[in-house]
């Protein structure tokens, strides 16, 4: 094949190791494998070697210091992706902790406008800060009203001033009864006055009236009835403007005036229970309806509903 | 075999950490270990060289043997991470040469050849080897490590050794002819 192949592995070993001449070997071969040596076992530079001690004593490679030269560009990038997530997460908890903070005195708020009884625990605080919720009794009034009275005195009026204290709405609608009621009375009283002074006059009238039936439609009411249905007349502007119904508001329909006059009329299927009521003691319907206008006056007088 | 009686000594002070000892192993290893992975075509030799050094301090505790065991096992360690980088590298595009004796040589091998009469010349030669005949030759004649120790770092057997060094020596000796008959 080639002249190498007459030289042993002994030969072979000595002209790798270039030891010794090798008779049968090439001076060209025998050179290069010289210049080989020579040229790969050059020294590195000083540079390197001083790098390369360095980092033996630390223990560590100048390449791997390079390297980590070279990550820490992309790591710093990542730590700031990574402090801006964390101040991001941190804001947004932030936001949802001062959320939860706003929303229970608003929702409190918004369930104490809605007319929702909160608890003590609740409106407490509410207190403590100087606010006062809607429609909601101050917890500390009440139970001032029920450290103010001994247990023994704790009978009706004292629940009526628990009820009235915990309820502000109804503590006010009350008061605004008990004005209107006030001034009712005072009226009445001065009506009631009138009433008598009318009801003489009224019964002189009416003796008149007696004696001509037909003069006066009005004549043919008993006695004291116009009277009676004057007060109601009074009294239901009053009623109005103490925010109570008027004293004949019709809860039923009002009786059917019969169409001929006085004659009974037989109910039929149709006819409401009303209608189909006989008149009170086989009385003409004037007259029922004269006595319904006296009840209806005597209760307007009194205050009361009929 | 460099060191000789005071090997035991050296490495005794190596592994304490001794200045003096790590620049003798230095002197006397760092230049075949840069030539070989020069040789061996790593992109980076120097920083090689360090990882490898860097390598050598960490597993020094557990190196048990004599001078010329010392000096296959740091080119053992030097081999596995050139071959480490040619996986690295070879991921990415790379011009292929052809080993000498695989392929033909074409007339640019010649004129590169001619230029670079120096470290290009050889490692341009060197570049027609096959991997194994170039790492054989190289562990031979720049590590100057046995046929048995080149054996045990490749993993094959000395007969293999001796058949790749002979068939390396007989492609480069053919090659030098033509060279010498083209200029």
């Amino acid at each position: 094949m080639d002249d190498l192949s007459a030289l042993s592995d002994w030969d072979l070993d000595r002209l790798l190791a270039g030891r010794g001449s090798v008779p049968a070997a090439d001076p060209g071969l025998t050179g290069f494998l010289d210049e080989v040596r020579s040229t790969y076992t050059a020294p590195p530079s000083d540079l390197t070697r001083a790098q390369h001690l360095s980092a033996i004593a630390s223990g560590q490679a100048p390449a791997e210091v390079a390297l980590q030269t070279i990550e820490s560009l992309p790591v710093t990038s990542e730590r700031t992706r990574r402090s801006s997530t964390r101040s991001l997460t941190r804001t947004r908890l932030a936001l949802v902790g001062a959320g939860l903070i706003l929303a229970l005195p608003l929702g409190a708020t918004g369930l104490a406008a809605a007319g929702v009884a909160l608890p003590e625990a609740v409106q407490t605080p509410f207190e403590e800060l100087g606010v006062e919720l809607p429609n909601q009794a101050p917890a500390g009034e009440v139970r001032g009203v029920i450290e103010a009275t001994p247990p023994g005195e704790r009978n009706c009026s004292f629940g009526r001033r628990i009820a009235k204290t915990a309820s502000v709405r109804r503590a006010r609608e009350d008061t605004r009864c008990e004005d209107a009621q006030n001034m009712k009375d005072q009226r009445s009283s001065k009506e009631g006055r009138g009433e008598r002074h009318g009801s003489s006059r009224s019964r002189a009238r009416g003796s008149q009236g007696a004696a001509n039936p037909g003069a006066n439609p009005q004549a043919s009411q008993s006695p004291g009835s116009r009277s009676a249905a004057e007060a109601q007349q009074q009294a239901a502007p009053e009623r109005q403007s103490s925010g109570e119904p008027p004293a004949q508001a019709p809860r039923e329909p009002p009786p059917r005036q019969p169409q001929s006059g006085g004659e009974d009329r037989r109910p039929t299927i149709g006819d409401k229970p009303a209608q189909r009521r006989p008149p009170v003691d086989g009385r003409s319907t004037g007259e029922t309806q004269s006595r319904m206008g006296n009840s209806i006056a005597d209760g307007a007088t009194d205050g009361r509903r009929p | 075999m460099r060191w000789g009686e005071s090997f035991a000594g050296v490495l005794a002070a190596a592994r304490t950490g001794q200045q003096w000892a790590w620049d003798a192993i230095y002197r006397e290893l760092g230049p075949p270990l840069l030539g070989y992975l020069r040789a061996g075509g790593a992109a980076e030799p120097e920083d090689l060289l360090g990882e490898v050094f860097l390598q050598v301090v960490r597993d020094l505790s557990r190196f048990e043997g004599l001078e010329g065991d010392f000096r296959a096992w740091v080119f053992t360690v030097a081999h596995h991470r050139l071959v480490d980088e040619r996986r690295r590298s070879a991921r990415r595009p790379v011009e292929l040469r052809p080993a000498l004796g695989e392929e033909e040589v074409g007339g640019d091998v010649e004129q590169e050849a001619l230029a670079h009469v120096d470290e290009a010349r050889v490692h341009s030669l060197l570049g027609r080897l096959s991997p194994d005949q170039r790492s054989v030759l190289l562990l031979r004649l720049v590590a100057d490590l046995t046929v048995e120790q080149v054996a045990r770092l490749l993993e094959t057997t000395p007969g293999a050794v001796k058949a790749l060094q002979r068939r390396a020596l007989v492609a480069l000796r053919r090659e030098i002819s033509r060279l010498n008959v083209t200029v």
